[in-house]
């Protein structure tokens, strides 16, 4: 700051030489004038620092009592006016950038959209565009609470949505609405049947009439207590059947994979189109968008002129780089595709019987027609009981 | 003047006010790097090992190296350099 307003008045540096050249700088000090980094420089020489304004002051000393004072250089002020006199059209041309940086700063070119999972981007910009939300708005006339309102009545997913506005970039923060578990009216007459087959190893019945026991097997569907119930004066009333059923169930899964996989083996030409962004619209430098490879990779760059988080100009560019690849098919690493597909098979068995646990598992690994095929055997134990409503 | 200075001496005593007050000379030494005087009287003598300042009656005499004098007013002035000695003569 003090540089900047040392620039802004103009400094200069002087010489003084002579007998007694301290003389000068005793002048400076009664005269009010202020100077600094006085150094000797050499015998009866003194060098110092102060403002162009008071130059003239310090300059009507030379030739009285013996001392010469000769001006080393300037900075700023004056000089720094004249040198931009010369060089007017820069200094509007910076002017301009400038003001035009400033004013796009109050209209939004950027907006960004996090915490969506359901929702896509394109969804919620156009929720938030027909709430006034858009490329090139006005951001300052925006209210956030306004927004959040309309755009949560539009859109029954969103639970809520914050939107901050930070120089010309919009960051939307979005709250996915949680879907509400299913609600079970334990109230509803209804049976406890077999969710799969097997072959029961105890029963704790808390509500309802037992119709299995223990050591019996029963297959998926199979009723294993009864929620229509007979009382001892001979009447019969529904309940809402309640039992914990462990059983013993087996499982037989499969998983295969082709002993070949299709590798890329080397990259065989690469195209790069460009486009300039101004604002909404889009200027392509190239002809033709379309896929010309069957089998390529693409890659799309967009980045906007911005200044870090102060401001983003709605100017930018979009480069896409499509590399096609030729691939060859390749032997696939028998062991370590074993591995994985035991891996899968057993997170997979977990996943089905959920709290329950495994007794046995047993691997078979066989080949046929260019196929690698992992069977998952398993013995577990589990509770089968489901409850099934009445009609 | 010598008497002036006395009296000022005795009545800033008497008084218990700060002697600077009533325009006698401080120094004020930062480490051996900054000395800054107030109610100075003017350089006699300016060089990189010798700084001779009037302060009245009295002459101040800085010794050191590379002294430098970094700001000077009407009243104050801050020197810097490596400072060896403060004399009064």
């Amino acid at each position: 700051m003090r540089k900047l307003y040392d620039l802004a008045r103009g400094t200069v540096r002087l010489k003084v030489s002579g007998a007694q050249p301290e003389r000068i700088l005793n002048f400076c000090a009664e005269k009010g004038i202020e100077f600094w980094d006085a150094s000797p420089c050499e015998d009866f020489s003194v060098s110092f620092s102060a403002f162009s304004s008071d130059c003239a002051a310090i300059m009507s000393q030379s030739g009285k009592n013996g001392l010469e004072i000769e001006l080393l250089s300037e900075k700023g002020g004056r000089k720094l006016a004249s040198s931009v006199k010369r060089r007017a059209v820069f200094v509007v041309l910076a002017v301009v950038s400038v003001m035009l940086a400033s004013v796009s700063s109050l209209f939004l070119w950027n907006i960004e959209i996090e915490g969506n999972d359901k929702l896509s981007d394109a969804q919620i910009l156009r929720a938030l565009s027909d709430c006034g939300v858009d490329y090139g708005v006005f951001w300052p006339s925006l209210s956030s609470d306004e927004v959040r309102s309309r755009v949560v009545a539009e859109m029954p997913e969103i639970a809520w949505l914050s939107l901050n506005v930070r120089s010309s970039r919009a960051h939307i923060v979005v709250h996915e609405r949680v879907d509400k578990p299913e609600i079970v009216n334990e109230k509803a007459p209804c049976d406890i049947v077999a969710a799969k087959s097997g072959v029961i190893k105890r029963m704790s019945v808390l509500e309802g009439e037992s119709a299995a026991v223990p050591g019996s097997a029963v297959a998926e569907g199979d009723v294993l207590v009864r929620g229509l119930m007979s009382s001892e004066t001979g009447d019969e009333r529904h309940v809402h059947s309640m039992a914990q059923v462990i059983a013993d169930t087996w499982y037989e899964i499969s998983a295969q994979t082709p002993l070949t996989e299709d590798r890329k083996t080397e990259k065989v030409h690469t195209d790069t189109a460009f486009s300039l962004i101004i604002g909404k619209k889009r200027i392509n430098f190239f002809s033709d968008s379309r896929n010309k490879y069957t089998s390529c990779d693409k890659i799309n760059k967009l980045r906007y002129i911005s200044l870090g988080d102060v401001f983003t100009l709605p100017l930018g560019y979009a480069i896409e780089s499509t590399t096609q690849y030729e691939t060859k098919a390749v032997p696939i690493d028998e062991k370590e595709s074993v591995k994985r597909m035991k891996a899968d098979l057993r997170s997979e068995l977990q996943r089905r019987i959920g709290d329950g646990q495994i007794v046995s598992e047993e691997y078979s690994v066989s080949k046929t027609e260019g196929l690698l095929t992992v069977t998952l055997r398993a013995q577990c134990t589990e509770n089968i009981a489901r409850e099934a409503q009445y009609d | 003047m010598k008497a002036k200075r006395d009296k000022a001496e005795l009545l800033a005593d008497r008084l218990d006010i700060p002697a600077d007050a009533l325009g006698l000379t401080k120094l004020s030494l930062c480490g051996r790097s900054r000395l800054l005087i107030e109610n100075h009287g003017g350089i006699i003598s300016y060089g990189e090992a010798l700084i001779e300042i009037s302060c009245g009656k009295t002459r101040l005499i800085v010794r050191g190296d590379n002294l430098m004098l970094k700001a000077m007013t009407g009243s104050d002035m801050l020197i810097c350099g490596r400072i060896i000695s403060l004399e009064f003569e």
